[in-house]
């Protein structure tokens, strides 16, 4: 009886802390193996069949059906400029200019990695067909002085995507240092 | 002693084989769930061409939807041979993305890559026989294979405006996801 108690709780024991540690690691496996660029971090791993395997769950779990990079770089923040995790209660500015690319666009999302219900129906900036200008404001609330605005009460730890689909050679030759938009924190509720 | 010792290396052996059948199982559990939910959302039969709406925090099936694309799929099983995908060159961005059980982008071809106005890519099963991948290429402008039986054709048309709506409707009447054998 002592032996079997003694086998069971090892395998327990083993299964239970795999299961914590690969929920830890699938969940920083993108920003762990990513490129950082300020507060953006992107993967040129994405959608690869030779892919980590850790990095391949993560993406599936919160980046699934992510083109190669290739075909798109994918940015994306979880932190403001500072460091400081993005939060649903907090106004945020970001500027800037987007990269040279055949269009792009930022998208909020919650931390369930969905968009955020909101009932001006607006979860994304699209490009601006002739300038590469990015000035927008994520806050709970419309901001007072008007603009474009990402509406992110109730997403709790909120993150955002740069999407550069076909984005010029200049981009992939530079991923860390080209020029991204900063994002601010203005003020939190 | 040694049995303490035993019994840590024995826990750090499970855990460490937890932690690497989870990631490579997590994808096919995750991809086949998400498989579930667009067949539901699409409303597409198995090897057949569904399409979106415009993309709100209502309709999304899977995480991190881009509410400027236009959606289309296809769930396509390789079971009983080939299934060929025709996408029209459109007006504005698209492009025709293919992922198999394991998640992997195996294929991907945009519209400034696409030779004609209409583009037929075949997908075929790993281990077709030579003799029908030679008949069934010179079929299509693009041969892709499909490392699995079963995946999905993911079709991302850019929305510029609200307004590309009827033009995009125009180019999904021209889109076609059917198994077919060689000659």
């Amino acid at each position: 009886m002592k032996i079997i108690v003694y086998f069971l709780s090892m395998v327990l024991t083993g299964v239970g802390l795999g299961v914590a540690a690969f929920t830890f690691m699938m969940d920083r496996a993108i920003t762990a193996t990513g490129i950082q660029n300020g507060p953006w971090v992107t993967n040129t791993a994405y959608g690869d069949s030779k892919a980590p395997a850790l990095l391949k769950a993560g993406v599936a779990k919160r980046g699934l059906f992510a083109l190669k990079s290739s075909e798109t770089v994918y940015y994306t923040a979880y932190t403001d400029s500072e460091g400081q995790v993005l939060d649903d209660g907090c106004t945020y500015r970001v500027t800037g200019q987007a990269p040279a690319t055949r269009w792009w666009s930022f998208t909020l999302y919650g931390g369930d990695n969905f968009l955020i219900d909101n009932e001006a129906d607006t979860y994304s900036v699209f490009m601006d067909p002739v300038s590469r200008e990015v000035d927008f404001t994520i806050s709970p609330d419309a901001p007072a002085g008007g603009g474009d605005w990402l509406p992110s009460k109730g997403g709790g730890k909120i993150s955002v995507t740069l999407r550069l689909y076909n984005p010029e050679p200049a981009v992939y030759e530079a991923l860390t240092t080209t020029p991204l938009p900063s994002i601010e924190k203005e003020q939190c509720a | 002693m040694i049995r303490v010792v035993f019994w840590l290396a024995g826990v750090a052996l499970v855990a460490f084989g937890t932690v690497q059948i989870a990631a490579h199982k997590m994808p096919t559990i995750i991809m086949a769930g998400a498989m579930k939910k667009l067949e539901e959302g699409y409303g597409a039969d198995v090897n057949e061409f569904g399409h979106s709406g415009p993309i709100t925090a209502d309709n999304q099936r899977v995480v991190r939807p881009s509410p400027d694309l236009a959606y289309s799929i296809c769930l396509y099983d390789l079971t009983d041979g080939a299934v060929a995908v025709t996408v029209p060159k459109a007006a504005n961005y698209l492009s025709v993305a293919l992922y198999d059980m394991g998640t992997n982008n195996f294929f991907h071809l945009n519209d400034d890559e696409m030779e004609s106005d209409l583009t037929r890519v075949i997908i075929l099963p790993a281990g077709e026989n030579a003799g029908s991948v030679t008949q069934l290429s010179s079929q299509a402008e693009k041969v892709a294979i499909s490392p699995t039986n079963e995946g999905l054709v993911l079709v991302r048309r850019v929305l510029m405006d609200e307004q590309d709506w009827p033009m995009i409707e125009e180019e999904r009447k021209l889109m076609t996801c059917e198994a077919v054998k060689p000659n």
